[in-house]
C-alpha cells in the first residue's frame, strides 16, 4: 500500500535566516498509510504542532518533501495549497477557531462556499452533518452561546464539510471537560473506523492515545520512536517510555514533574502547566516545603501563584507529599491518573456552577451558563474579587452582566466565598451532579 | 501501462475550478487510472482533442469559455455547444463523454446542451467534493 502521507527529511526553522533562528523540526521522515489513526505525542514545544501544520498545508516546507498521495505539496502554489486545505485535509483546533460573528451553520458552510458551493446546497450538507452529531438544534446559535464541548463538535463538523480523507486534530481535547473529551475521542474514532478517514492527532495527554494505532514520540523536533500497537500495548508503551523518551537528558525530578503536570492539571493552559512544573520540581528537590508548595498552588495567578482553588491545591499537594514520602511510586500514580484522569478545571467549574445556582428558582440561559462558568474561573484564579463577581452577576444583560437580582448575586457570591476561603468539603458531597 | 490510463480533459477559465478538479483526481487517487490535462479556453481545448496523443475520452467542459474570434476574445455558450457537437460528430471522438459545468440555472441551457450531445449537465454550485468523486468513479467504471 502506498502511503497517503510521506515526509522525507523535513527540516523546519522559525525566523529562518535571522539571528533568532530556531530549528523546530530536524530531519523528519515517516509514512502514514490511508485509513490509519496516528498520534504525535510530546511535550509543549516539541514541534508536533508544526508537523501537523506542514501536513495540513498551513505551513510550507522549507527543506525536505511532504508527499501527499504521491505529490509533494512543498511545490504547490499558494492557490493550490489553499484548495488542498479545503479538499484534502480537515483541521480541528484546540481553540475551536469558530468565527464568532457567524452562526453555527454559517461556520460549517464557510469551507464549502470557498469551493463555490451554493448556500442552499451547503446548508443542506451542514444540517446533515449537524444531525450526525446530534446538535442540529444549535444551527442558528452563535459560538459564544455554546459550551466548549459543543463548540468542538462544531469544529470537527466544519473540518468534515468538504469530506476530506485526512483529518488532523491539534490538541482537540485541551479545552474540554472529561465527558466532552470522551465524546470527541469517540467521534474521531468513528471517523477513522466507520468512514475510513486517516486521522492524525497531536497530543501531550497520554490517556487520549488509546485509539491511536500508531504513535510517534516527538521531542525537541525529532521523532524519537514510532510504535504501532494495539490499544492495550499503547497504554503500556506510554507508561514505559514516558520518562526516557520524552526527555532523556532531564533529571529524574524534572521528569517526574513534567510527566505528572499534564495529568494533574488537565484542561489548563500551557503557561499554567509550565508554572506548575516549576513549583513541582522545586518541591521534589526539597527547595520549598509542603506548606509553601500548597500555598503557591492556591495563590492567585497575578501574584505569581497558580490560582488553583483550595480543594484542588490541597489534593494535588497531598499527592505530591505521598510521592515524596514514598507512600506511592510515581509509576503507579501515573497509571492511576492515566486510567482515571484528575477532573480538569472545566469539570470542577461545572460542578461548582451547579451547586452555586442549586437553589436559584429561575432557569439559566445557555449564555448565562457560559458567563457564570467564566466568572467562576476568574474568581478561582483571583482575576476578579468577590465584590467584582457580585457586581457582574447583578449587572443587567444589556451591560454584559448576568442580570441576577441583587439577592441572588449576593447569595452566589457568598457561597463561592465560603468554598474558596474556608471550605474543604469534597466537591461531590455538595454537588448535585 | 501509461497508454491504458483514461485520458481526461478539464476545460474551465476559472483557475479555482481547474485546481479543484485536479485536486480531486490527485487526492482521491484517480490519477493512478487517469491521465489528466487542463485547458483554460476553448482554443487550447481544441488543440488537445485533435491531437491523437492527448485526445480525451472524458471531458469536463465549462459552459461559458473564452474563444478567440476575429482577433477578439469572446465568451458565448454557443461556442461550447459547437465544440461538443464537433466532438460528437467526429467518428474518432463520438464515444467521448462530455460533462458540462454550468453557472446557469435556466432550463434552456440544459436543453441545448443535451441537444448538442452533452452527457451530463452539472450546475457548478450544486456539487460538493464527494459528489464529484462519485461522478468520476461512475465515469471511470464504464
Amino acid at each position: 500500500m502506498d502511503p497517503i502521507i510521506r515526509l522525507q527529511n523535513v527540516n523546519f526553522w522559525y525566523e529562518h535566516g535571522k539571528p533568532s533562528e530556531y530549528l523546530a523540526l530536524k530531519d523528519i521522515s515517516f509514512d502514514i498509510n490511508p485509513g490509519e489513526y496516528v498520534a504525535f505525542f510530546g511535550a509543549s514545544g516539541s514541534g508536533k504542532t508544526t508537523l501537523l501544520y506542514l501536513i495540513a498545508g498551513i505551513e510550507q516546507s522549507q527543506d525536505g518533501k511532504i508527499i501527499i498521495n504521491g505529490r509533494d505539496i512543498s511545490t504547490l502554489s499558494k492557490q493550490e495549497l489553499a484548495i488542498y486545505r479545503q479538499v484534502g485535509v480537515g483541521m480541528v483546533f484546540q481553540q475551536f477557531n469558530l468565527i464568532p460573528s457567524l452562526s453555527v451553520v454559517q461556520n460549517i458552510i464557510l469551507p464549502m462556499s470557498f469551493l463555490g458551493v451554493s448556500q442552499e446546497r451547503a446548508k443542506v450538507e451542514a444540517m446533515e452533518l449537524l444531525k450526525r452529531v446530534g446538535i442540529e438544534q444549535l444551527a442558528d446559535r452563535f459560538p459564544d452561546e455554546l459550551s466548549g464541548g459543543q463548540q468542538q463538535r462544531v469544529g470537527i463538523i466544519r473540518a468534515l464539510a468538504n469530506n476530506p480523507p485526512i483529518i488532523v486534530a491539534d490538541e482537540p481535547l485541551g479545552n474540554l471537560d472529561s465527558t466532552n473529551a470522551e465524546t470527541v475521542l469517540a467521534f474521531l474514532k468513528e471517523l477513522n473506523e466507520k468512514d475510513g478517514r486517516t486521522v492524525i492527532m497531536v497530543t501531550h495527554e497520554a490517556w487520549s492515545l488509546r485509539d491511536a494505532k500508531k504513535i510517534f514520540f516527538i521531542k525537541d523536533g525529532v521523532i524519537t520512536e514510532d510504535k504501532s500497537s494495539s490499544p492495550k500495548e499503547v497504554g503500556q508503551t506510554i507508561s514505559q517510555r514516558l520518562y526516557s523518551q520524552l526527555s532523556p537528558e532531564l533529571s529524574k525530578t524534572q521528569l517526574t514533574a513534567q510527566a505528572l503536570s499534564s495529568l494533574f492539571l488537565r484542561g489548563y493552559s500551557a503557561p499554567e502547566l509550565k508554572r506548575f512544573e516549576f513549583f513541582l520540581s522545586q518541591r521534589l528537590e526539597n527547595k520549598i516545603d509542603a506548606d509553601l508548595f500548597r500555598m503557591m498552588l492556591g495563590r492567585p495567578w497575578h501574584s505569581d501563584g497558580l490560582g488553583l482553588w483550595k480543594q484542588k491545591a490541597n489534593k494535588v499537594s497531598q499527592w505530591v507529599e505521598e510521592v515524596i514520602e514514598e507512600k506511592r511510586d510515581v509509576e503507579s500514580l501515573y497509571k492511576e491518573l492515566e486510567t482515571h484522569p484528575e477532573a480538569p478545571l472545566a469539570d470542577d467549574v461545572e460542578k461548582l456552577k451547579s451547586w452555586l445556582v442549586s437553589d436559584y428558582r429561575g432557569e439559566l440561559s445557555d449564555l448565562q451558563s457560559v458567563q457564570l462558568r467564566e466568572i467562576i474561573v476568574d474568581r478561582i484564579r483571583g482575576v476578579i474579587s468577590s465584590d467584582d463577581m457580585r457586581e457582574i452577576l447583578n449587572l443587567p444583560r444589556s451591560k454584559a452582566g448576568l442580570g441576577f437580582s441583587i439577592h441572588t448575586a449576593e447569595r452566589i457570591k457568598e457561597r463561592l466565598d465560603f468554598i474558596l476561603n474556608n471550605g474543604h468539603p469534597q466537591l461531590g458531597s455538595f454537588s448535585p451532579v | 501501462m501509461a497508454d491504458k490510463k483514461t485520458k481526461v480533459l478539464i476545460v474551465d477559465d476559472d483557475e479555482v475550478i481547474r485546481i479543484y478538479f485536479h485536486d480531486i483526481f490527485w487526492i482521491y487517487g484517480f490519477e493512478d487510472r487517469c491521465e489528466l490535462s487542463v485547458a483554460a479556453d476553448l482554443d487550447a481545448a481544441e488543440r488537445t482533442v485533435v491531437d491523437p496523443a492527448s485526445r480525451p475520452s472524458i471531458v469536463f467542459l465549462d459552459l461559458s469559455l473564452p474563444k478567440k474570434v476575429g482577433g477578439r476574445t469572446v465568451i458565448d455558450p454557443r461556442y461550447s455547444f459547437d465544440f461538443v457537437k464537433r466532438i460528437k460528430a467526429d467518428p474518432l471522438m463520438s464515444e467521448t463523454r462530455v460533462v458540462m459545468l454550468s453557472d446557469h440555472a435556466e432550463k434552456e441551457f440544459e436543453a441545448e446542451a443535451k441537444e448538442a450531445g452533452v452527457d451530463i449537465y452539472l450546475r457548478k454550485g450544486e456539487n460538493l467534493p464527494k459528489d464529484i468523486v462519485e461522478l468520476v468513479s461512475r465515469l471511470l467504471a464504464k
